[in-house]
C-alpha cells in the first residue's frame, strides 16, 4: 500500500483508524483519501485498508 | 462625480454574492510564528486569507498544520492548490481542500514552473471548467493576460487573478499594460496577485483599477509583519478612495497651482555694461 506517495508496510486487519494511530495523526486535523473515497475531518470511517490501496493524508497548512 | 464622506461600507467587494468590505486578501505563508500571523491578519483587516493542502509528514508526530492557528469563523478560508503542476493535480486538491476546509472556495494555481512559478494558461483553464462544473467557487491565479482572463470568465470563475509579477519577487507590477485591459474588459473582479513589494504598489494597483489585492510575501518578510499588514490596509484603501474620487488629467507642461497675477516681483534688474 501506498501513504503519501510512500510505500507502506501492510498487514492484515489493518484499518485506517489503526493507520492513523499508527502515524499519530489526529483524526479531527486531517482529510483522508482512500483510493476514490474521500473523507471529511472526524468523518474517517475505521474501514479496512487493502495491500493495493492509496492512501493521501492532508491537512491545511500555511500557504498564500 | 463628488463622493464627499465615503465609507468602507460603501463599495464592497462582491464575489461570488459575497460581500466584503476590505479589498486586502492576504496569505498565511512564509510567517516565523503563528502569533505573528495572527497579529498581521488582524492588522490587515483582511477577510479572506489563504491556506494551502498538505500531505501531513509521516514519521513525524506532532507536526503543526494551521487548524489551530486561524479563527475560521472571522475568515473566508480561500485554499489554493499550490504545487499543482497539471489541472488533474489541481483538481484532486482542491476535492481535499473542500473536505478540510468546508468552503467550495478556491484559489487554482497550475503551476509547472519552479523557478518562475508562472502558471499554465492552458491547464489553469482546463481545471477551471472541471471546477466550475463541480460547483467550486474558483479563483484562478493566471498571467496577465487579457483573452485568458476572458476566457476564465465566461466558464464561471468567480474572479481572475494576475501576477502583478512572479511570486515573492517583491518586484511590483510590471504587467501594468495588460492589467489595465483586463480592468477595461473584466466582467468579474480583477484580484492583482503576486509579486506586490510596497504599500505603494498595492495602492497603484488599485488605482488603475483592479478591485482586490493579494498579498503575502510583502507583509510575512516584512521586518515589522504587523506593521506592514497595517500598511497594506492602508494603501489599498486609500488606492480604492482615489480611484472613486477620479484622478486629474495629465498634462505635458506644468499647470501652476498658485495665481499667476499679482505676483509680487523686485524691480528689473539693472544690467551692468
Amino acid at each position: 500500500m501506498y501513504v503519501n506517495g510512500e510505500q507502506y508496510a501492510h498487514r492484515d486487519g489493518l484499518t485506517l483508524h489503526a493507520l492513523l494511530a499508527e502515524l499519530q495523526v489526529e483524526q479531527g486535523a486531517v482529510v483522508v483519501m482512500h483510493d476514490d473515497k474521500l473523507y471529511g475531518a472526524g468523518k474517517i470511517p475505521d474501514v479496512l485498508v487493502a495491500a493495493p490501496d492509496v492512501i493521501e493524508i492532508v491537512t491545511m497548512m500555511q500557504g498564500g | 462625480m463628488h463622493e464627499a464622506g465615503l465609507q468602507r461600507g460603501d463599495d464592497p467587494l462582491v464575489i461570488a454574492g459575497q460581500t466584503f468590505r476590505s479589498r486586502l486578501m492576504v496569505g498565511t505563508g512564509k510567517y516565523t510564528d503563528f502569533a505573528i500571523m495572527r497579529e498581521a491578519l488582524v492588522a490587515s483587516g483582511a477577510e479572506i486569507v489563504t491556506v494551502s493542502i498538505r500531505r501531513v509528514e509521516l514519521g513525524a508526530p506532532g507536526h503543526v498544520g494551521i487548524l489551530d492557528a486561524i479563527d475560521f469563523a472571522s475568515y473566508q478560508l480561500l485554499p489554493n492548490t499550490a504545487g499543482c503542476r497539471t489541472a488533474d493535480e489541481a483538481v484532486r486538491v482542491a476535492r481535499l481542500a473542500r473536505a478540510m476546509s468546508e468552503t467550495n472556495w478556491v484559489k487554482l494555481e497550475v503551476i509547472p514552473d519552479a523557478k518562475y512559478l508562472l502558471p499554465d494558461p492552458v491547464e489553469t483553464l482546463r481545471a477551471a471548467e472541471i471546477l466550475v462544473d463541480a460547483g467550486f467557487v474558483v479563483l484562478p491565479y493566471m498571467h496577465a493576460d487579457p483573452v485568458l482572463a476572458r476566457r476564465l470568465a465566461e466558464v464561471g470563475c468567480a474572479t481572475v487573478m494576475p501576477l502583478a509579477s512572479p511570486i515573492g519577487s517583491g518586484r511590483g507590477i510590471l504587467t501594468r499594460a495588460a492589467l489595465e485591459i483586463i480592468v477595461e474588459e473584466a466582467t468579474v473582479p480583477v484580484v492583482v496577485d503576486a509579486g506586490l513589494g510596497v504599500p505603494s504598489e498595492a495602492a497603484a494597483a488599485m488605482e488603475l483599477g483592479a478591485d482586490a489585492v493579494l498579498v503575502n510575501t510583502a507583509i510575512a518578510e516584512a521586518r515589522d509583519p504587523v506593521a506592514m499588514a497595517a500598511a497594506f490596509r492602508k494603501a489599498v484603501e486609500a488606492g480604492r478612495e482615489g480611484l472613486r474620487a477620479g484622478r486629474m488629467a495629465t498634462r505635458a507642461h506644468a499647470s501652476p497651482s498658485s495665481p499667476t497675477a499679482g505676483v509680487v516681483r523686485m524691480p528689473e534688474p539693472e544690467v551692468p555694461v
